[in-house]
């Protein structure tokens, strides 16, 4: 009872009737695909507000702590899409086609995902993380998205000289063993991982959080007003990106909208981007030249941000209080943009490069794992060093 | 006090966002489609962030 008494009604009215006129105008304008999609980005921003699902806040959680309940639940995220994505990307299923997350595992990949996950521990969200807190009302979350656009928009600029540095190539798991091996030695992986986490924990608290918390709420109260659990939002997000690999024919992606709005601004303020070579061809061309609600991740980032202010709404948590230090606005430029200059190098954020690819069979998702978390590392000692945080108790 | 100013910057930060996209969608209006005109719309090729030459969907 309490969470109905405290929903924010008139929000909650004002998404709702925004959320059918648009869906409504993109059947029109385009069609059902876009709609659907739009809609699958509410779905996931709903499921993301309510069960606090975030990587910057369990990995720091983790590095700081050892406490690993957040690290566990995506790793059976990433095992549960990988189940979805395996067979129909391995051509189980050769009347459906989507395309998979691959790209070169190179230093490209190396350095961006350290800055990002560098980043992120500055930024205090990250690529779905600072979509879902900006549509909880969180104003420093704005500067964030900002300067991640910003970053992103640079990235897109310096790709190319990038991309010039060694690189083993694209190497997928899926393709050179087949989906099925493939997928059952990832299984493994993440399962030896998923356990490591928890040892880990367990040797350190002598016991390991619960990835289902109990609740007096019924489960309708908590679907509609949160908060979900852990193992909820595993199984909904998992859905959903199965969902928009079938229907946009990719994995679901963040970042690389933030560059195209950055330069579509850019261009609109009178910016030269004819020299910038990642706009020159394919897909980015065709994005920069056409409307930007023509974009896939541009609507799927807009669902996110007001699924995610219906349930700040619903739950009665839209736009807390917050005083905005000089500090925390420092911290949000940096975040942003390391995290947006990061992603774009990275191929993708923690959504697009590490989940996507992953996902995918894809082995940068992989050294992104792996580089994104060692950048965490280095900015949680950061964060101690320039005293956002207190240092590490042993 | 500061959440009503926050719900207020909020409220215009999405309003500025709204703007912005109708000004871009606008600017991009799509082509009328002319009667008995058969169109044949080959959007196979590159119909997805996966399809970048540098990076499939990577290019997120």
């Amino acid at each position: 009872m309490n969470s109905k008494a405290t929903t924010d009604n008139s929000v909650v009215l004002i998404i709702i009737v925004g959320i059918i006129a648009f869906s409504l105008f993109l059947q029109h304008e385009f069609a059902l695909k876009q709609a659907l999609l739009f809609l699958i980005g509410i779905g996931l921003g709903i499921t993301l507000l309510h069960a606090a699902f975030g990587f910057t806040g369990s990995w720091r959680t983790f590095v700081r702590e050892r406490r690993g309940g957040g690290i566990r639940a995506q790793i059976l995220l990433l095992s549960l899409t990988s189940i979805l994505f395996f067979p129909l990307l391995g051509k189980a299923f050769p009347e459906l086609t989507a395309s998979a997350a691959l790209a070169p595992v190179g230093i490209s990949v190396l350095v961006g995902a350290f800055v990002f996950g560098l980043g992120m521990q500055f930024g205090n969200g990250c690529g779905s993380g600072t979509l879902f807190t900006v549509g909880g009302g969180h104003v420093r979350m704005l500067v964030v998205l900002a300067f991640f656009i910003v970053g992103a928009t640079i990235g897109t600029v310096h790709l190319p000289a990038w991309l010039a540095l060694p690189s083993l190539g694209k190497i997928s798991i899926v393709n050179s063993m087949g989906w099925l091996p493939a997928l059952l030695s990832q299984l493994v992986v993440l399962a030896v991982l998923y356990f490591v986490v928890r040892l880990i924990e367990q040797k350190r608290h002598g016991d390991v959080k619960q990835l289902i918390e109990p609740s007096y709420k019924t489960v309708t109260e908590r679907l509609v007003f949160g908060p979900w659990t852990l193992v909820w939002a595993v199984v909904a997000l998992a859905l959903f990106n199965f969902a928009t690999l079938l229907l946009a024919g990719h994995p679901w992606t963040i970042t690389f909208a933030f560059g195209l709005w950055g330069t579509k601004l850019w261009a609109a303020i009178g910016g030269d981007v004819s020299q910038w070579a990642f706009w020159q061809a394919g897909y980015a061309a065709k994005a920069l030249n056409s409307s930007v609600l023509a974009d896939t991740t541009t609507l799927m980032d807009f669902g996110i941000v007001l699924g995610a202010m219906l349930a700040a709404a619903l739950a009665g948590k839209f736009a807390p209080d917050s005083k905005i230090k000089k500090a925390d606005l420092i911290t949000a430029i940096v975040g942003g943009l390391l995290m947006g200059y990061g992603a774009r190098l990275a191929f993708g954020c923690n959504i697009g490069g590490l989940l996507a690819g992953i996902s995918s069979g894809s082995l940068h998702g992989w050294l992104w794992l792996i580089a994104g978390f060692i950048g965490t590392i280095v900015g949680v000692r950061l964060r101690i060093i320039f005293k956002i945080d207190k240092p590490i108790e042993a | 006090m500061e959440h009503k100013a926050n719900r207020w910057i909020m409220g215009t930060a999405v309003g500025i966002a709204a703007i912005a996209a109708a000004i871009d969608h606008t600017r991009h209006t799509l082509p009328t489609p002319q009667a008995n005109d058969i169109v044949i719309i080959d959007d196979e090729a590159d119909a997805s962030p996966c399809s970048l030459d540098v990076s499939p969907c990577s290019l997120d």
